[in-house]
């Protein structure tokens, strides 16, 4: 012991303390109402020492959109044979009331990360484990609003033309199902125009009415939009979209896709993208357009950095529109019903 | 060059930009959205009879500062795998009113009726799919394409609410998940350079969609619990579909372990199966070790 107390005053304190005391496993349930429901963590830790060792493991909760971290009260503690395993519960409350700033066993409404630290006797720390998804506390919601909800284009110019005016999106969803887990959903965009569309008499092939419709309904101009989900990439382009806003429509990289060998582009890639018709699209969600969503079922989105297949924005998000008038479109006043969609299963 | 060129291009024009949306700030700054509806409940699970209507309400308010038109209608259900070719309920909706104006703070129920057509004995499905459509209009649209002057071009802004709608005939609903496999492999992920992966995969044999949850534990040769939590998913389980749900988990140090899945198919229906596998010392994963 004396030789133990000697190194930890002549070197430097490691960030873990030598005791090998372990945590083994942690489970919560990560969505709960408040007032009132229990929040119980679980958490298994292990002792691989020769001897019964202290261990304390202090469950720390981050408010997500405020940085706050707190210590929830009391801490687990226990005293823990040699080579012994065992598991701890807490269980902690929720209210609507704010929590105070110090430790307090009261979760309020919110989104937290979850860290679990355990600590030996002597206070250091030994061991720790994030929750691998994150605590929602807060009231079942689900809400889609948006502004402006009509807006007058004026005379659409020639050639690719960004409208100005964004669309604010702003959009709540809280719900989970009996395993407290978050419940998929999408918001995807489109135009409704079939009843409208008419297309050229005598064509060979009539064209997909999404975008702009003609008042007579012969022709249409396309529609797309930018919002931030859809980049550009900062590192490959050096447009910093969080930033800059909306990339530039005139530059092909944006607009049609960045350049691939061959004279080729990689279409999927391009920043600002269609905006299909309710017809154009199937069951299948590769042919939708979706602006934001939640879908840990969808190998597009959940990796195992980000779990929850989570490809939301912050609400409210902004969502810009652009036209590409080219050589073959028809002067005249054009509208469209533009729907922005929340979907749950 | 020309890329460094390009990125200083990008970053005058990207000044040039933010100088120009400091300057729009005042035009694109705009107040918070004024209109928007609520409606309770957000998903229809029903049994319905296959020979009579079936009734309920939806209830829609309006928390927003202005009134708003809400029209109701029926749609094709969103999310399908095109392979599985499910019946619709899309025309057997019908609502009253299906179109009503909500003053700001306003309340209103609307009646649903489901009437399933007469000849449903010619088809044996247990269930089908829909969707409830409920758009928001502002009540006041400040121009109508129809009143469009000159050549002026006009957009509205639709925000719509799409309910799942799972009809399920009483008398046909039956319930029968097959856990098909549970499969344990070494996964190299994005951000961590060994996993251990396990797909459980369930097939839905019966009539009606599940929505199954459980729970995975893994055990050492010594019977301690490795790591255990509950698995499952939100997405429905549509009958004749199949799914596999994945579970990544750091790779535990080389020695044999247990797996044990639990699957609840619905509440008192319960499906277990065991596997063993081992993590050699060279981080492969073997399945069933002799």
């Amino acid at each position: 012991m004396t030789i133990g107390l000697s190194a930890i005053c002549l070197f430097p304190c490691p960030a873990f303390a030598a005791f090998n005391l372990k945590l083994v496993n942690t489970s919560f349930d990560t969505h709960f109402n408040p007032p009132g429901e229990p929040v119980t963590f679980q958490v298994t830790l292990r002792n691989n020492e020769t001897t019964t060792q202290f261990a304390e493991v202090d469950i720390s909760i981050t408010d997500i959109s405020t940085g706050q971290e707190r210590t929830l009260v009391p801490v687990l503690t226990v005293s823990l044979p040699a080579g012994g395993q065992t598991t701890l519960t807490g269980t902690y409350r929720t209210a609507f009331q704010k929590a105070p700033t110090g430790a307090s066993g009261i979760i309020s409404p919110g989104s937290y990360t979850v860290a679990f630290t355990m600590f030996d006797g002597n206070g250091d720390r030994t061991d720790q484990l994030r929750g691998k998804f994150p605590l929602h506390v807060g009231s079942e919601t689900e809400d889609l609003r948006v502004f402006p909800e009509a807006i007058n284009l004026g005379t659409l110019p020639a050639g690719r033309h960004m409208f100005p005016t964004p669309i604010e999106v702003r959009w709540s969803f809280l719900r989970f199902n009996r395993l407290r887990q978050d419940q998929p959903f999408t918001i995807r965009i489109y135009t409704d125009n079939a009843a409208r569309f008419e297309g050229i008499p005598h064509a060979l092939r009539k064209a997909s009415p999404a975008g702009l419709v003609s008042l007579d309904g012969r022709y249409a101009i396309p529609l797309k939009c930018w919002n931030l989900n859809y980049g550009p990439d900062i590192q490959e382009t050096g447009w910093d979209a969080a930033l800059a806003g909306p990339p530039p429509v005139d530059e092909d990289d944006f607009w049609r896709g960045p350049p691939l060998l061959e004279g080729r582009r990689n279409y999927d890639a391009a920043s600002w993208v269609r905006i299909p018709d309710l017809v154009d699209m199937t069951p299948n969600p590769v042919t939708w357009r979706r602006l934001i969503g939640q879908d840990q079922s969808d190998s597009r989105f959940a990796t195992d950095s980000n779990p929850t297949g989570d490809f939301t924005l912050k609400s409210p998000f902004t969502l810009y529109l652009a036209t590409d008038a080219g050589p073959t479109a028809v002067e005249g006043s054009y509208a469209t019903t533009l729907v922005v969609e929340l979907w749950s299963p | 060059m020309k890329d460094r060129c390009r990125v200083e291009g990008v970053g005058c024009r990207g000044k040039a930009i933010l100088a120009a949306f400091v300057l729009l700030t005042p035009f694109t700054l705009h107040p918070s959205p004024v209109f928007s509806v609520e409606v309770e409940p957000t998903r229809l699970e029903l049994k319905i009879q296959p020979d009579q209507p079936t009734r309920g309400e939806l209830k829609i308010s309006n928390p927003g500062r202005q009134p708003v038109e809400v029209r109701l209608s029926a749609g094709p259900y969103r999310f399908l795998d095109p392979k599985l070719k499910l019946p619709s309920c899309q025309d057997w909706f019908r609502f009253e009113p299906d179109r009503l104006t909500l003053a700001a703070g306003a309340a209103t129920s609307v009646a649903y009726t489901v009437t399933p057509p007469s000849n449903l004995d010619v088809d044996t499905a247990g269930e089908y799919l829909g969707a409830i459509l409920v758009d928001q209009y502002p009540a006041e649209q400040p121009v109508r394409p129809e009143q469009a002057v000159g050549q002026t071009s006009h957009l509205t802004v639709v925000p719509r609410l799409a309910l799942a709608a799972y009809l399920m005939i009483q008398g046909r609903e039956q319930v029968e998940v097959e856990l098909t496999g549970v499969r344990v492999r070494r996964s190299k992920g994005q951000s961590s350079p060994d996993l251990l992966r396990i797909d459980v995969a369930l097939k839905n044999n019966g009539t009606v969609h599940v929505r199954p949850s459980g729970t995975y534990a893994l055990f050492d040769a010594e019977n301690h619990l490795v790591r255990g939590s509950p698995l499952g998913k939100g997405m429905p389980l549509l009958p004749t579909a199949g799914m596999t749900i994945p579970v990544l988990l750091p790779l535990p140090p080389a020695g044999r372990y247990r797996l044990v899945v639990t699957i609840e198919v619905q509440e008192g229906t319960v499906l277990q199966k065991e596997t063993l596998f081992e993590v050699a010392p060279d981080k492969t994963v073997l399945s069933n070790p002799s």
